[in-house]
C-alpha cells in the first residue's frame, strides 16, 4: 500500500508538475532590464541592442528538438501580423547546442511557419555559450521574457502555444 | 500461438461478460476505460504545450485520439477480465498495464518542461552540466515519442493477454 502510495505520488508529480509558470526559478527576475546582448541571427546579421531599444519584444529562447516549441513558433505564426500592428517584436533564438542533443535547428521551424516567418518583426538566431547561461541558467526548453520598451522585464513564461493570452495582452498593453 | 492467445481472449471475455458478474463488469469498462480515454485525450498531445493542460486538445490528431481510446479501454479491458479472476488475480498483467499507461505518459510530462533541469540541479549538477545534459535526456522524449506510445500500446495489450490468460487459467483451477 506504502510503495503503491509513492508510486502514485512520483506520476502525479510527473504529470502536474507543471513547468512553465515556475518563475520564481528563473535567475533573471521581473523588473530587472534584460541583457542588452548582439544577437546572432540565422540570416547571418547581427541584432544589436539599439534595434531592440523603445519597443516591446518577446525574447523567446528554445530548443530545436522541442515539440512545444515548435506548437509554439506555430502559434505566433497565426498571430506575428497583430503583434506588428502593436509594434511587438518577437526574438525567437536557439538555445547554445540546443542544451547538449542537436535537433534539426530553428530552420526546421521557420520553414514549418511558412511566409509569417518571414516578417520584419521576427528575429531568429542563435544564442552563445555565454548568452545561454545568462538567459536560461537552468536550462529550460523553452521559456519567454516579455520585454517592454523601457528594457525591463515585465513577465517570464514559456510555452506560447498554452499561454499565447499572456502575450496578447502584453502586446495590446500600452507600453 | 496467434490463434491460441485469440482463443483464450475469447474466452476470458464471454467468462467476464455474460454471467453474474457481467454488469458489475461492463460497468467497470466504461467508467474507467471512459475516465482513462478522456485523460489520454489530453495527456497524449500535451507534449506540444508543455504540460498537462486543456490546450493540448487543439493538437489532438487521429492517431493521437485512437492511441488514447486503445490505451484507456484497453488497461480497463485487462482490469475488468483480471478482477473476475477474484483471488486468482494476475500481478503481471496489472503490472504490464500500468506499465504501459505510465510509459506514455513520460513524454508529454518530460519533454519540454522544467521538471528535468529542475532534477538535475537539485541533484547537485552545475548550470554548465544542466545546460548540457537537460537536452540529452528531454530529447529522448521528444524525438521517440511514437516509439514511446508504441510500447505503451503493446504493454496494455500484453496486459489484456495475460490477464485473459490468467483467467482462463484460474477458471480451469477452480472447476
Amino acid at each position: 500500500m506504502k510503495r503503491t502510495s509513492l508510486v502514485l505520488f512520483a506520476v502525479l508529480g510527473i504529470i502536474f508538475g507543471r513547468p512553465q509558470h515556475a518563475a520564481a526559478a528563473e535567475p533573471i527576475a521581473i523588473g530587472q532590464n534584460a541583457p542588452a546582448f548582439t544577437y546572432r541571427l540565422l540570416n547571418g546579421h547581427e541584432l544589436k541592442p539599439k534595434t531592440l531599444h523603445g519597443r516591446p519584444y518577446v525574447l523567446w529562447m528554445v530548443a530545436s528538438w522541442c515539440s512545444s516549441c515548435q506548437a509554439g513558433s506555430s502559434v505566433v505564426g497565426d498571430h506575428i501580423a497583430d503583434l506588428r500592428k502593436h509594434g511587438v517584436n518577437v526574438v525567437e533564438m536557439q538555445l547554445a547546442k540546443d542544451l547538449g542533443a542537436p535537433g534539426p535547428g530553428l530552420q526546421t521551424f521557420e520553414k514549418a511557419v511558412g511566409m509569417n516567418s518571414a516578417s520584419p518583426n521576427w528575429y531568429w538566431g542563435k544564442l552563445s555559450e555565454a548568452q545561454t547561461l545568462a538567459l536560461d541558467p537552468k536550462g529550460y526548453p523553452d521559456i519567454y521574457y516579455l520585454v517592454g520598451s523601457n528594457g525591463k522585464i515585465t513577465a517570464i513564461n514559456g510555452n506560447p502555444a498554452s499561454t499565447w493570452d499572456q502575450i496578447a495582452a502584453f502586446a495590446a498593453a500600452k507600453h | 500461438m496467434i490463434s491460441v492467445v485469440i482463443s483464450q481472449v475469447s474466452t476470458a471475455l464471454a467468462m467476464t461478460f455474460r454471467g453474474s458478474g457481467a454488469g458489475r463488469a461492463y460497468a467497470l469498462l466504461f467508467g474507467l476505460g471512459t475516465t482513462a480515454t478522456a485523460f489520454y485525450l489530453v495527456m497524449l498531445p500535451s507534449s506540444s504545450t508543455g504540460g498537462f493542460s486543456l490546450e493540448a486538445l487543439r493538437y489532438l490528431t487521429v492517431p493521437f485520439a485512437l492511441a488514447a481510446i486503445v490505451l484507456g479501454f484497453g488497461f480497463a479491458l485487462a482490469i475488468a477480465i483480471n478482477l473476475g479472476a477474484f483471488s486468482q488475480r494476475s500481478r503481471s498483467a496489472e503490472a504490464v498495464g500500468l506499465g504501459g499507461l505510465l510509459a506514455a505518459v513520460l513524454p508529454g510530462s518530460l519533454c519540454c518542461t522544467s521538471l528535468v533541469p529542475t532534477a538535475l540541479a537539485a541533484l547537485g549538477a552545475s548550470a554548465t552540466t544542466v545546460l548540457g545534459t537537460t537536452g540529452r535526456i528531454q530529447s529522448i522524449f521528444a524525438l521517440h515519442e511514437n516509439a514511446f506510445i508504441a510500447v505503451s500500446i503493446a504493454g496494455v495489450i500484453l496486459s489484456v493477454v495475460l490477464a485473459a490468460r490468467n483467467r482462463v487459467a484460474s477458471c480451469a483451477i477452480s472447476s
